[in-house]
């Protein structure tokens, strides 16, 4: 991860764009289809006039057009929205763990996140950066100049995986410093205590920010590729179990599986978008194929 | 059980490598990183636990191959006598640890529980069984010494019956036998001790000398009085339990005839070699699978007392057995000579027999057919005669047969009654009328009052019969005495006109052994006579349909109460209300048989009622006979039998005023003896010839007796038995069959080396070192991972 141009690959803004024709997300703005916008922007593009009628914002109202004809009518504008968002990043030790792929947990992270950031970017959305493991120890104010981009693959480059997750606890202070409504998207791997990132994100949940989860595994790590008798060892708490892998595969990935499908139901049950992912598959097909979900859903 | 190698054992020691390699050299899992372990960790128990399971079932493979292999190097081996336990035994281990495995593997992948416990109860079971039977069969087995020439006890047991005599290719059955036998003592190992017994021994010893042996069974000959196969086969276990040599072995020599071995004597057989398991068995087969024979079958006489100038009808089945054609039958007549035999230059002379009759038989093979023969004019005295049938055969012992009739003149009966008493049933009974005309009758009866038998010479009459005697003066009584005393014999039918104290003398009750005591009256017909034990000789032809004799149907209504007064007196029969009916009272040498109700009471007698309906019921046939029986028990030849099977004893009845005390008894072939009379019998025991046996003495001039001794028919019958059933049923490991003498051999090899594990215990090793690889494999595959 020595240079930022490695998670702006020329194939990977390739990729990003022709996602942008194909989501519309230039004509129509990212964000209509990342996520259903309450807010209103700032944009200049005029749409059309129409009676008010009440209950219409009285300061909608085009005085000059009143003037000239006596009657209310309001300004309509094309639907834009600017959001603030917030890539939150888990670089805890277990995140730069890969067993047989190219990228670790972490990389494939930043290629997701770099890739949102572009887009955001792109079309002048302020986009910030907060990295945590057991605390949030770095961050990027959001910004939209072109600059910020570079910024954040800088700070992304730079940063080490180490540590443990003590997600919640990082939650808990993303939430007091955020003082806008935003579009939070977080990566991890979720290896902590599960009750306590459910209960972070229910708390930025409730304070109006939407959530995007991305569950960042490696390939290993839900297909439990091992045969015989292995000795796992967890890099963050060192602690060591031997284990007949033969026989356990099944098991595990039970495991994995009702994981994974308690917290798609718990984030959908608040409102929050849950994306399980690993490392075994393209990220931008995955992401590509998230945002057409999530579009089809608005 | 033994070990070739034994030494190669304490490779056993070595199970011990894989343990310590186990403890001390535990190849460790390769440590991986995995930050998903909380994944891991839910069903980490299990999953050791499986792990162990894995770990402890690959290293008792392990020890399992190692131990199988210096078990195999070791070779084992059984008898072959206990090859079918040592393999059962396996096959319960096997298919215990197959379910034990099963079990394991259900517990160890978390399956169904019930499953498992039901694999591994079982499995507990059959491993159970298992080593218990394997316990057993070590202990039950016999010492396998490995090698041939270790010495052994060996007891040759021949069938010596007559059908060993059986011919096949100019050889007998019994010659082929000794042939087996010489050559199975030529291959004995040096210092072997060597027994036979035949049909006819009782004892046998060891012999150090086979050449003696050898000579002993060449003069074996066929025995008319066999004893039964299986005390032949029991006195040889014996013997040879009694045996020092550590190795013993039983040679059985016999035709698998369907007589000897009988369901019954196979399972004897069985039981007995079970309880000798150290005995190892081999059968020698010397029968033939299709014998050809024709077979005479014993003669049936119409009687054997004929009546001179009375009539003899002698009847003979002749049976084939694989042989066709015309056969002619003779029967021939010895004339009775007082002179013959006797014996002269050591050789026996007996009469010239002359022929007296033939018959033409046409057979066919599995055929029988039934001849007769009526032979009249036969000359007073003991007669012998013989069937022949012509032509040769396998078998020649069963191609003649012996008889012997006793001619005589009618005994003298007196007949005393008082004169309202009828005599005519009994006089009728004793000589029918129609037998009288033709002078056939056994009985010449003489009638008196009764009143008049105190002026009659008893000693001219064989026997005397008193028809409801009235009290009579104690000087008649005292006469009857004296007359049973000196060998008469008394017959006594009570009726109404005895009275009871006056029937009470001294005299009476010495002669009769019992006093009168009242008369028994009964309304019905409950009252009959009903006899309970046959034995007596007056029952003699009653045994065999006894209980069709309808003794019901004669009811008695009025019979003596008596009172017995000697310890003499032998009760022969009661009546339904259990009082004594008939009695016998032996007094001195002769006998007296007292009834007590008479046979002399019409059905409506002059002014009373009858006493019984033994002389008017409906056909009377059981007093008919019954009285004929009294009376040929009281002349002393009841009894008496002329014709008898070989090896029977025969008891000729002497008068004691004619006969004498002392016979020389003339077997057919052997030489004579003397025989002194016991009482007033001669008992022939030695009957072991089939012929004519003659017995001569003299009082006042020369008394001959004779009689004839006969082969049984199933001692000449040649059917065998089915040699797979016997094999199947004594067990094939058990015992080894030999037919022929090349056989014998890899007989004796068989169950002298044992039967080997080693081909088995290396297949198994092959496929458990198989299964360890392939678990083995499956189990630490990508273990480096």
């Amino acid at each position: 991860m020595a240079s930022v141009e490695q998670y702006l690959r020329p194939e990977v803004v390739h990729q990003i764009k022709r996602l942008d024709l194909r989501a519309q997300f230039v004509v129509k703005g990212f964000l209509q289809g990342l996520h259903a916008s309450p807010y209103h922007g700032f944009s200049v593009e005029f749409s059309e006039h129409r009676r008010y009628v009440p209950g219409d914002d009285p300061k909608d109202i085009d005085w000059l057009v009143y003037a000239k004809t006596d009657k209310y009518y309001v300004k309509k504008f094309e639907a834009e929205t600017n959001i603030t968002g917030y890539l939150v990043m888990d670089v805890s030790e277990s995140m730069a763990y890969t067993y047989r792929q190219e990228l670790t947990k972490f990389d494939y992270s930043i290629c997701l996140a770099a890739a949102l950031a572009y887009l955001m970017i792109h079309q002048q959305d302020p986009v910030g950066l907060i990295l945590f493991s057991e605390r949030i120890h770095s961050s990027l104010a959001p910004r939209s100049k072109r600059t910020q981009l570079g910024n954040i693959l800088s700070l992304l480059s730079r940063a080490r995986p180490a540590g443990k997750t003590e997600a919640g606890r990082s939650l808990d202070q993303l939430s007091a410093m955020l003082r806008h409504r935003s579009l939070v998207m977080i990566f991890s791997d979720l290896l902590c205590d599960v009750e306590d990132v459910l209960r972070g994100l229910r708390k930025l949940r409730h304070r109006g920010h939407d959530l995007i989860l991305f569950h960042v595994l490696d390939e290993a790590e839900v297909t439990f590729p091992f045969r015989g008798l292995v000795m796992l060892e967890d890099p963050e708490s060192g602690e060591v179990v031997e284990v007949d892998a033969d026989n356990y595969q099944r098991e595990y990935l039970e495991e994995v599986a009702r994981f994974r499908t308690r917290m798609r139901e718990e984030l959908g049950h608040i409102g929050a978008d849950y994306v399980p992912l690993d490392t075994g598959t393209r990220f931008d097909r995955a992401l590509m194929e998230y945002l057409i979900n999530r579009q089809a859903r608005f | 059980m033994a070990l070739l190698n034994a030494g190669l054992l304490w490779g056993l020691v070595l199970v011990g490598v894989p343990v310590v390699l186990h403890l001390t050299l535990r190849q460790r899992p390769k440590r991986l990183i995995f930050p998903a372990i909380q994944w891991v960790k839910p069903r980490l128990r299990t999953n050791q636990r499986q792990l162990h399971w894995k770990q402890w079932l690959l290293l008792a493979m392990r020890c399992a191959v190692i131990a199988l292999l210096a078990f195999a190097l070791a070779r084992p081996a059984v008898a072959s006598a206990q090859i079918g336990h040592w393999l059962a035994s396996g096959l319960l281990l096997a298919a215990g640890v197959s379910l034990l495995v099963l079990g394991t593997w259900v517990l160890a992948r978390k399956r169904s529980r019930a499953l498992a416990w039901a694999s591994l109860l079982p499995a507990v079971m059959l491993l159970g069984f298992g080593i218990a039977n394997a316990v057993r069969a070590w202990w039950q087995a016999p010492p396998v010494v490995l090698g041939q020439q270790a010495p052994v006890a060996a007891v040759f047991v021949f069938d010596t019956s007559p059908r060993m005599g059986y011919l096949s290719e100019n050889r007998s059955r019994l010659a082929q036998a000794a042939q087996i036998a010489t050559e199975i003592l030529r291959h004995l190992p040096p210092e072997s001790t060597v027994a036979t017994l035949d049909s006819q021994t009782t004892s046998a010893v060891f012999s150090l000398d086979p050449a003696a042996v050898a000579a002993a069974v060449k003069q074996l000959r066929p025995c008319f009085t066999p004893r039964p196969w299986p005390d032949l086969v029991r006195d040889a276990l014996e013997l040879l339990s009694r045996a020092e040599h550590e190795r013993k072995e039983l040679y059985l020599f016999s035709d698998l005839n369907r007589t000897a071995w009988s369901d019954t004597a196979v399972e004897t057989l069985r039981r007995l070699a079970e309880t000798h398991p150290l005995v190892s068995w081999y059968l020698i087969d010397v029968g033939v699978d299709n014998p050809r024979n024709v077979t005479l079958g014993l003669p049936r006489l119409s009687a054997e007392r004929v009546p001179r100038d009375g009539e003899l009808v002698v009847q003979t089945t002749v049976s084939s057995l694989g042989i066709q054609g015309e056969r002619i039958v003779e029967l021939l007549i010895e004339p009775p000579d007082p002179q013959y035999p006797f014996v002269r230059d050591g050789r026996l002379v007996r009469p010239e027999p002359v022929l007296r009759g033939t018959r033409p038989v046409t057979l066919e093979p599995g055929s029988s057919r039934v001849l007769e023969f009526r032979l009249q004019g036969l000359p007073e005295g003991t007669v012998h005669g013989q069937l022949r049938i012509s032509g040769e055969d396998g078998l020649a012992v069963d191609d003649v047969r012996y008889f012997t009739v006793q001619v005589q003149q009618a005994w003298p009966v007196l007949l005393a009654a008082p004169a309202d008493a009828s005599l005519r049933f009994i006089a009728e009974a004793l000589a029918p009328y129609e037998l009288r005309e033709q002078g056939h009758t056994r009985f010449d009866c003489m009638q008196v009052r009764i009143e008049d038998l105190a002026s009659q010479d008893l000693r001219r009459f064989a026997a005397v019969v008193l028809a409801d005697p009235p009290p009579m003066d104690a000087s008649v009584w005292r006469k009857l005495l004296d007359y049973v005393t000196t060998g008469g014999g008394l017959a006594v039918f009570l009726g109404h006109q005895a009275s009871s104290p006056d029937f009470n003398l001294p005299e009476t009750e010495s002669l009769l052994g019992v006093k009168l005591t009242r008369v028994f009256r009964s309304g019905g017909r409950d009252v009959f006579l009903a006899p309970h034990d046959l034995q007596h000789p007056v029952w003699r032809v009653f045994r065999e349909s006894a209980s069709s004799v309808p003794w019901h149907a004669f009811p008695v209504f009025r019979h003596w109460g008596v009172a017995i007064g000697s310890d003499q007196v032998r009760l022969l029969a009661y009546y339904s209300n259990g009082e004594p009916a008939l009695l016998e009272h032996p007094v001195g040498q002769g006998k007296v048989l007292l009834l007590t109700t008479p046979l002399s009471d019409t059905a409506r007698p002059p002014g009373r009622m009858p006493w019984n309906e033994f002389v008017f019921g409906e056909d009377p046939w059981p007093q008919f006979v019954l009285l004929n029986e009294m009376l040929l028990y009281l002349v002393a030849t009841g009894e008496a039998r002329f014709n008898v099977h070989s090896g029977e004893s025969v008891t000729l009845p002497l008068r004691s005023h004619v006969d004498p005390d002392r016979f020389q008894v003339f077997p057919p072939t052997a030489e004579p003896y003397q025989l002194t009379a016991s009482g007033q019998s001669l008992l022939v025991r030695f009957t072991d010839t089939p012929g004519h046996y003659d017995l001569k003495g003299r009082r006042g001039g020369i008394v001959h007796y004779g009689f004839s001794v006969n082969v049984p028919e199933e001692l000449t019958d040649l059917k065998r038995a089915d040699p797979e059933a016997i094999f199947q049923k004594l067990g094939k490991d058990r015992l080894q069959p030999i037919r022929e003498v090349r056989q014998i051999e890899r007989a004796q090899g068989r169950q002298r080396v044992g039967r080997e594990f080693y081909p088995m215990l290396m297949t198994l090793l092959v496929v458990l070192a198989g299964l360890e690889y392939a678990f083995a494999n499956r189990f630490y595959r990508r273990r480096d991972v």
